[in-house]
């Protein structure tokens, strides 16, 4: 965990790096082009460079090799405007299928930890049962009798049993019933959601197949007879081919455990994966929140699955204003390319 | 009716039968010896219509035991009770719970059993849910198959031959107008054949105008011939040596090559096909050339410690008042340095004291009092 948060935080140094830049660019272009000054050409990309900040923690250029600078100066060097590609795979092969083309404000949103810890804090406190409840002294059974003399007995006053100072009286300022539920703004937590998938998106760790996604078991075990696969042998069947099938394409344990969204239950999919919980999860769409898609190594889920995640979350996106008696649908959730 | 999963199955079902040497059971009345006053051989020739099976005086004489020990039926044992494309993807399942012999019964049946007497004797015998753990019991019919390769391919050199040989078969597919149909469908892995064909093919052209020269519609015809019976062969595995050699020949101009979504879709594809590397879109969407999809593949190995990644490190290695240990520096270590060690375990040893450790004896239990352990 510790290495993904120092990537976090190297990714939105860069992101601000960049749009630090940026600003400085656009900043000085117009400031000159008021100016309309013809030597304008050269000088933008140097005043720019003197308004970079340079961060005392920031790695000196010489300490990072050559191919990771090269990778992470190709990726920052992408700045997609309206789509970003997305590939569609077959379930469980990973065969690559299909192409689709989605909106850079459903999958390519910027980082921002700030919106994700909002929304996560926002589950957690609407997760809270907040049933604990204890007993005051008014709740506790029993007589309310003086339990001894007010005076004369050379000990302290005392009233009810129930007395608070006294073993099995009520507690004083115990826990009660309550709803621990906070409350996010509709279209900041529909904005987190999108930024979990663009940030599982970036890092590649969003794996998205065609509908109908199922674990296919071998054919002896679909053709034996359930007589035979008795004693908990189906169960230690399912684990270890579920176990090899996730090493095989690199989402076990090793890789940081893999979260499946399904739209429903799909059963050998998911009873494999209760066999091996340690390997990953397997939710259906209405059990699965931000929190969720940002735990495990991997997020693999169906096209519907994120079709459906983004119609839900996009009311930032879509405007609220009925024209002609219809509502303005927003931008189109994937286009097929080929 | 009785199963026969597999012969397998009937060895071990041999061994549940609690004996390490299995003996057929015998009905009851042929364990006791009965003294009869008529022949014994005239009251068997009565009773059965041809020659009697087994020894001549069954009641005195221990039949020997035949070959196939089973409890069943004899022609189950030699003819396999599925055909050989059933036997493919049959799971080897446990076999049926049988009763095992008693003491009793094997005394009788063997002369020479003697019962364990230590746990060690024992046969072991391991639990049902242990079952697809042995590896005789989870076979081919068991595996599972990706479309990627299942290792993943690390070395550059042969990441970078891969790629060249699935930019080519890209790149000769759309000369002969097919990748569109091609796109989504899956392409055999080839023989050794069909990629030295691949890599025979030379990219030629300069600014951004690339085009092939050799055998180009041999290498379509291997990716569209078998695209019926898949995953059958498995790709032809070349060595560094190799890789090294035939990329040296190639103009290094090639990754110049622009591609655009289709063709990039397809070298990914065969990318992870032939090398288990996926690339994810996020990168695959920043490459524009060669030259940047071969940039995300390549993966620098994480030192797998601090010391390793120290050592890597030219501006730490070269100060003279840096040294680099793998592991923690102990006393041992500084004694070893000036060479006093040998010295101090001799003295150890020729005293009767343990060189290391505290030898069954408690620690230093001052130190645990001053730092309020006990």
């Amino acid at each position: 965990m510790a290495g993904r948060g120092v990537g976090c935080l190297s990714e939105a140094m860069g992101a601000l790096r960049l749009s630090a830049a940026k600003v400085g660019h656009t900043q000085i272009y117009r400031h000159q082009s008021s100016e309309a000054d013809i030597n304008s050409r050269k000088q933008p990309s140097t005043v720019a460079k003197t308004l970079t900040r340079s961060m005392a923690t920031e790695a000196s250029e010489t300490s990072i090799t050559k191919t990771a600078s090269d990778k992470s100066a190709l990726i920052q060097s992408w700045n997609p405007v309206s789509t970003v590609p997305l590939t569609i795979h077959n379930f469980p092969s990973f065969e690559p299928t299909s192409l689709e083309k989605w909106s850079v404000d459903h999958l390519y949103l910027p980082l921002r930890r700030d919106i994700l810890h909002l929304a996560v804090v926002f589950e957690g406190d609407n997760t809270r049962s907040g049933t604990a409840s204890s007993k005051t002294r008014w709740d506790v059974h029993g007589s309310h009798r003086k339990i001894r003399p007010q005076k004369g007995t050379g000990r302290a006053r005392l009233g009810s049993k129930q007395n608070p100072l006294l073993r099995g009286g009520g507690k004083t300022f115990g826990p009660h019933p309550r709803d621990f539920g906070t409350n996010l703004n509709r279209k900041v937590y529909d904005k987190a959601w999108r930024t979990a998938l663009s940030y599982r998106y970036r890092r590649g760790e969003l794996i998205v197949c065609e509908d109908g996604m199922e674990l296919t078991m071998p054919k002896g075990f679909e053709k034996a007879h359930k007589r035979d696969l008795r004693w908990g042998l189906r169960e230690a069947y399912q684990a270890r081919y579920m176990k090899s099938v996730l090493d095989t394409l690199g989402l076990g344990k090793a890789d940081g455990r893999t979260l499946f969204i399904t739209g429903d239950r799909r059963e050998q999919l998911y009873s494999a994966m209760e066999q091996v919980p340690w390997e990953g999860r397997a939710l259906d769409l209405e059990d699965v929140d931000v929190k969720d898609l940002l735990e495990t190594g991997k997020v693999v889920m169906e096209r519907s699955v994120l079709k459906e995640m983004i119609e839900r979350h996009q009311s930032d996106l879509v405007a609220n204003v009925v024209v002609g008696g219809l509502k303005g649908s927003g931008i189109p959730t994937g286009q097929k390319v080929f | 009716m009785p199963r026969i999963p597999r012969v397998r199955g009937l060895q071990s079902l041999q061994i549940a039968s609690a004996s390490s040497k299995p003996l057929p059971r015998l009905p009851f009345a042929a364990s006791r010896t009965l003294s009869t006053t008529a022949p014994v051989c005239d009251l068997r020739s009565k009773l059965w219509k041809g020659p009697a099976p087994g020894p001549e005086d069954p009641y005195t004489q221990r039949p020997e035991p035949e070959e196939p020990l089973s409890n069943l039926p004899e022609e189950a044992i030699s003819i396999p009770r599925h055909p050989i494309s059933v036997a493919k993807w049959r799971l080897s399942l446990p076999p049926k719970r049988t009763e095992a012999t008693t003491e009793k019964e094997l005394a009788a049946n063997d002369p020479t059993y003697t019962p364990a007497l230590t746990l060690e004797e024992l046969e072991e015998i391991p639990a049902l849910d242990k079952w697809w753990d042995q590896p005789e019991n989870w076979g081919k019919e068991s595996e599972f198959r990706g479309f990627g390769k299942a290792e993943k391919e690390v070395e550059r050199t042969i990441i970078e031959v891969q790629t060249r040989r699935a930019v080519v078969e890209v790149l000769s597919l759309q000369q002969e107008n097919k990748l569109a149909e091609q796109l989504v469908k899956k392409w055999p892995e080839g023989s050794r054949e069909a990629l030295e064909q691949a890599l025979a093919v030379e990219i030629v052209g300069e600014d951004g105008k690339f085009s092939l020269k050799g055998d180009v519609s041999s290498v379509v015809s291997h990716l569209t011939q078998h695209a019926g019976s898949l995953g059958e062969e498995s790709s032809p595995r070349i060595t560094l040596e190799e890789a090294a050699g035939i990329q040296e020949k190639w103009d290094p101009k090639w990754k110049e090559i622009a591609l655009n979504d289709e063709t990039k879709f397809a070298i990914r594809k065969r990318i992870y096909q032939l090398t288990g590397n996926m690339i994810p879109d996020s990168k695959l969407g920043a490459a524009r050339n060669v030259r940047d999809v071969l940039t995300t593949l390549f993966k620098q190995r994480k030192p797998s410690n601090l010391a390793e990644e120290l050592l890597a490190k030219p501006e730490v290695t070269e100060l003279p008042n840096v040294r680099v240990h793998s592991r923690k520096v102990g006393p041992i270590d500084k004694e070893i340095e000036i060479g006093r060690w040998k010295v101090i375990e001799e003295e150890l040893k020729k005293r009767g004291l343990p060189v290391t450790g505290t030898d069954n004896l408690s620690g230093n239990k001052e130190r645990e009092w001053m730092t309020g352990k006990a």
